[in-house]
């Protein structure tokens, strides 16, 4: 695994979630909810890849930029797992949840693993998100809201999701370990990553594709 | 990657990634076997449902048509029999003695006969027992027409032979419907009745030149549309398609399709 095979991997998911904050941007106003806040999750996507570019440019850590996004990716995906579900899970649990794991990011990120990577915080981020997956998916066996499953965006979104943070849940954990103890650069792992993610961003494209189809040619 | 405890750590890593990975694929590959699953169970149960009600409603109907066909054989065979009777006395009483003025009350026993067999056959028409579909629909148009002076023209196409009883029955009730909502309800100048033997299909049309009417308005209506209900019911039981043709500028035309299986075509 070369830095060169890093570095095309690490473009890869920007590029693809530029593609879905274009494909989001078309009929915007007819999308639903959930879609808008995933709309709003790909830009602050965007704004952190490029904030990490800014602060490697500047020689600060670009950690700075990711550890931030991480932080407030959770409460956007617990509110998009909320509307996405007719709200049928307790709101109280979607503030307290989102809610504890900001104050416990920004306490990791100012006081634990500062300017290091956050594993702590994607450890604890890749579990709750595992779980609303989860949930999702007893949802829609229990509601059956259409005979479709594949015309339905958030099948595709959640799928995504279980995906990337099943696949990375056990790097998360280790991260510490292997910069820390066996002092390792981690190339290997992030590009691995990078691939997941690319992954991930093309199913969320996939999504919305399937959105604006959905939109033109209801049925 | 020198020393066995990183070695160590690495496989358990990959192990471990790609456990959960095969693990999430999984999920998802059930999730969308198990709802295809859950929702063909769904479409049995709702088709089970659906088929328990058609035949309840089977059910009713035909024990509504025979109390209907034993009330018409006991009107005309009792009541009508005795009116018959008190009449053939009332001619004979007259004879005996000229004096005495029974016109009014011969006139008025006739009225009420007539009203008797009237009601029998309106209950069950014989002539769809005797002569088919057909001629008593042609009967209950004249009929209609005679006595509410609405010229209602009948016409008829092709020749259904061996239909079931049970369906021809409905048909008539279906149509008979049609033709009682104009009556009552279409203040119309003029109607025609049409049926149609076609190779595939029935086909029965009910149109008039009245006043028209909303179908979903009368379905919401509580205590009005039995009428529509129960052509709309008697349809779904034969299968059948009815449309309400709702552009038409002015009047109503009820067209009702019933596809053909194994009956025998003239």
């Amino acid at each position: 695994m070369t830095l060169k095979t890093f570095l095309v991997t690490a473009h890869l998911a920007p590029s693809l979630t530029a593609v879905g904050l274009l494909l989001f941007l078309i009929r915007y106003r007819a999308k639903q909810d959930y879609i808008k806040l995933l709309g709003l999750l790909l830009v602050a996507s965007i704004i952190a890849t490029a904030g990490q570019f800014l602060l490697f440019e500047v020689k600060i850590t670009p950690n700075y930029a990711s550890s931030i996004y991480y932080i407030l990716e959770l409460p956007l995906l617990a509110t998009i797992y909320y509307q996405a579900t007719n709200r049928t899970i307790p709101k109280t649990s979607v503030v307290v949840i989102s809610a504890v794991y900001v104050l416990l990011g920004f306490w990791n990120l100012l006081f634990i693993q500062k300017q290091g990577i956050n594993s702590y915080t994607l450890v604890v981020e890749s579990i709750i998100i595992i779980f609303y997956a989860l949930y999702y998916f007893y949802w829609l066996i229990e509601k059956l809201p259409t005979t479709q499953l594949h015309r339905l965006p958030m099948f595709w979104l959640n799928s995504a999701w279980i995906f990337f943070f099943s696949g990375n849940l056990f790097f998360f954990v280790f991260i510490s370990y292997l910069v820390n103890v066996e002092k390792n650069d981690l190339l290997v792992y992030w590009t691995l990553h990078n691939i997941l993610k690319a992954i991930e961003v093309l199913m969320i494209v996939s999504a919305l594709w399937i959105d604006l189809r959905n939109i033109k040619s209801p049925s | 990657m020198d020393r066995p405890e990183e070695y160590q750590i690495t496989l358990l890593i990959a192990i471990g990634t790609v456990g959960m990975l095969v693990l999430a694929i999984a999920i998802v590959v059930f999730m969308v076997f198990y709802q295809k699953k859950m929702i063909r169970e769904q479409l049995k149960r709702t088709q089970l449902e659906y088929d328990h009600q058609q035949r309840l409603m089977q059910a009713e109907l035909e024990s509504q048509e025979n109390e209907r066909r034993r009330l018409a054989a006991d009107l005309h065979d009792s009541i009508g029999g005795m009116l018959s009777a008190i009449r053939v006395g009332l001619s004979t009483l007259s004879k005996l003695s000229p004096e005495a003025n029974i016109e009014q009350t011969k006139q008025m026993l006739d009225d009420t006969i007539a009203s008797v067999r009237r009601i029998s056959r309106d209950l069950m028409p014989s002539t769809l027992e005797r002569f088919g579909l057909f001629h008593a629909i042609r009967e209950v148009c004249e009929r209609f027409s005679a006595t509410t002076q609405l010229p209602i023209h009948f016409y008829e196409q092709g020749e259904v032979t061996g239909l079931d009883k049970s369906k021809e029955l409905m048909l008539f009730r279906i149509t008979q419907e049609c033709i009682n909502n104009t009556v009552k309800h279409a203040q119309a100048t003029e109607m025609i009745v049409g049926i149609v033997a076609a190779p595939e299909s029935l086909t029965i049309v009910a149109e008039d030149d009245g006043v028209g009417f909303d179908i979903e308005e009368q379905r919401n209506v509580k205590r009005k549309g039995l009428g529509l209900f129960s052509i709309e019911n008697r349809a779904n039981l034969l299968g059948a398609s009815i449309d309400f043709e709702r552009d038409r500028k002015k009047g109503t035309r009820v067209t009702i399709i019933m596809p053909l299986k194994h009956e025998q075509q003239a």
